[in-house]
């Protein structure tokens, strides 16, 4: 979704409906980005709401309206970093229910289910890190040099870790398959 | 990257691409995240004001300094202010200029100080005392005097390692560059302070803070009882493995500066799960230096690196 800008002008000058309007703009985009990197629902949430305080708290300091979506998108990979070092070397397990309502019944679904489930599988193979880089590149269709500023990594590192972690990736999905 | 490698992965982009999609459509927003929910957390709340780069006065008696000091020069040279009065004036005029410049400079943090006042340049040292008198002066508290419940956690960036190592009160407990890790960004609040290092697939995440001990005590490790923190013991999933009792303090132990040596590194940093071409290694701790707190989290680290940069940081903060 576009972000607009006027909305965040507006935030900029405190307005808190302005806010919340470009927050809502952005928010799934926020949510999915800390889930695939997280693993699970508890934790993304955390980070998430962190952001969106940290935000609205220095939205001031946000020099050009039109950088508001890779500058918040900065603080929840931050956020995220932070919680990813809190966890015991590598969480690599996903919580399947955070990702997909194994309930749902109809013509087909157990193929689009069992698909799914050998993405959230394959995911496992990969460090928080490397999903972080998956959700911004692939997910979230940054370019490399993008994704490399929201990380705060050189270019360079990000773009041969997404190489090796797509690659990666493929492969579990076509051994699944 | 050459052009054949850039290829495979454009056409590995496309094609998960799509499987990514398929995934994301099931997942929702939950409901803690509505925006009409968050906003309510905002009330009583407004935005920090702009932040304006601050002037240390250190900085303006610098550039008086230089001023005086051109003056005297000046004087010097032309042997004499009093018998060089009139012809003397049109290069105190073009000093003045050059003067302004120099202040204008200092002003500047990111600006390398004009070379009219190098010779006044502060070791760096003198510049953090002066600086950390002015700190207090100013009513601005050294972390066993802060206010933890009180205190703003309005993040400020920071955005070079010059300024992220001079910044008081926790800027001598971050690591120095070196060759393979260089600082990347930074941010600050009136609590803590963290930064993240980077290198060729090597990260330091550091973060420092006040030692709490409500908080941390419980992760205090006993170097006598390797089951508090020595990960080699158990195995993944650490849920499984790690009793219940000890989970708090294996996940974040906190190691006293002294105790702190290559040999319990070990037991922190070890080669992660990834399965890939390149050995890497992940692990994350505390270390307690007195007051002070500094959580690391890195990647790629050899636990001979990790040691050398808790001795050095013992070093710089004496």
């Amino acid at each position: 979704m576009v972000i607009d800008t006027n909305a965040v002008k507006q935030a900029r000058l405190g307005d808190k409906d302005s806010f919340a309007e470009v927050y809502r703009q952005i928010s799934e985009d926020l949510y999915r980005v800390a889930l695939y990197s997280l693993g699970n629902a508890h934790d993304a949430q955390d980070v998430v709401s962190e952001t969106f305080m940290e935000a609205y708290k220095g939205i001031k300091n946000l020099r050009d309206e039109n950088s508001f979506r890779p500058w918040i998108m900065r603080i929840l990979s931050i956020r995220c970093k932070r919680k990813i070092g809190q966890y015991i070397t590598g969480r690599n397990q996903l919580d399947i229910d955070d990702f997909l309502d194994l309930t749902e019944e109809g013509d087909g679904l157990e193929e689009t289910s069992s698909r799914k489930l050998a993405l959230i599988h394959a995911l496992e193979g990969l460090t928080p890190q490397e999903r972080e880089i998956v959700a911004l590149a692939v997910v979230q269709g940054y370019t490399v040099r993008e994704t490399a500023e929201i990380l705060g990594a050189p270019q360079g590192t990000v773009s041969s870790k997404l190489h090796r972690t797509l690659k990666k990736l493929r492969s579990q999905l076509e051994t699944a398959i | 990257m050459n052009h054949q490698e850039e290829l495979e992965l454009q056409q590995d982009l496309e094609f998960l691409r799509g499987r990514f999609q398929e995934l994301s459509q099931e997942i929702k927003l939950p409901h803690s995240l509505d925006p009409e929910v968050l906003c309510q957390r905002l009330e009583n709340l407004e935005p920090e004001p702009e932040k304006v780069r601050s002037f240390p006065k250190w900085k303006g008696l610098l550039g008086v300094a230089a001023c005086f000091a051109f003056v005297l020069g000046a004087v010097w040279m032309n042997g004499g202010f009093v018998r060089e009065a009139s012809s003397g004036m049109p290069e105190m005029a073009s000093m003045n200029l050059e003067s302004s410049s120099a202040m204008a400079a200092a002003q500047e943090p990111n600006m390398k100080m004009a070379p009219a006042q190098t010779n006044f340049e502060m070791t760096a040292e003198d510049s953090m005392e002066e600086t950390a008198e002015e700190a207090v002066q100013e009513g601005e508290q050294l972390p066993s005097q802060m206010d933890r419940g009180l205190k703003s956690t309005q993040p400020e960036q920071i955005e070079s390692y010059e300024q992220a190592r001079q910044t008081l009160p926790y800027g001598s407990y971050l690591p120095e560059e070196s060759a393979s890790l260089t600082y990347e960004s930074g941010y600050v609040t009136e609590m803590s302070q963290s930064a993240l290092y980077v290198g060729e697939n090597r990260e330091l995440q550091v973060s420092v803070r006040l030692y709490d001990p409500a908080q941390d005590e419980p992760r205090l490790v006993n170097l006598e009882k390797p089951e508090t923190y020595d990960l080699r013991l158990y195995t993944v999933p650490y849920a499984d493995s790690v009793p219940a009792e000890l989970a708090q303090v294996v996940e974040a132990p906190v190691f006293q500066a002294e105790e702190i040596t290559t040999a319990v590194l070990e037991a922190r940093l070890l080669p992660s799960q990834e399965s890939g071409d390149e050995k890497t290694s992940q692990g994350s701790f505390s270390v307690q230096y007195g007051e002070t707190l500094v959580d690391y989290y890195c990647v790629n680290l050899s636990p001979e690196e990790m040691n050398q940069i808790i001795v050095d940081t013992k070093a710089a903060i004496g």
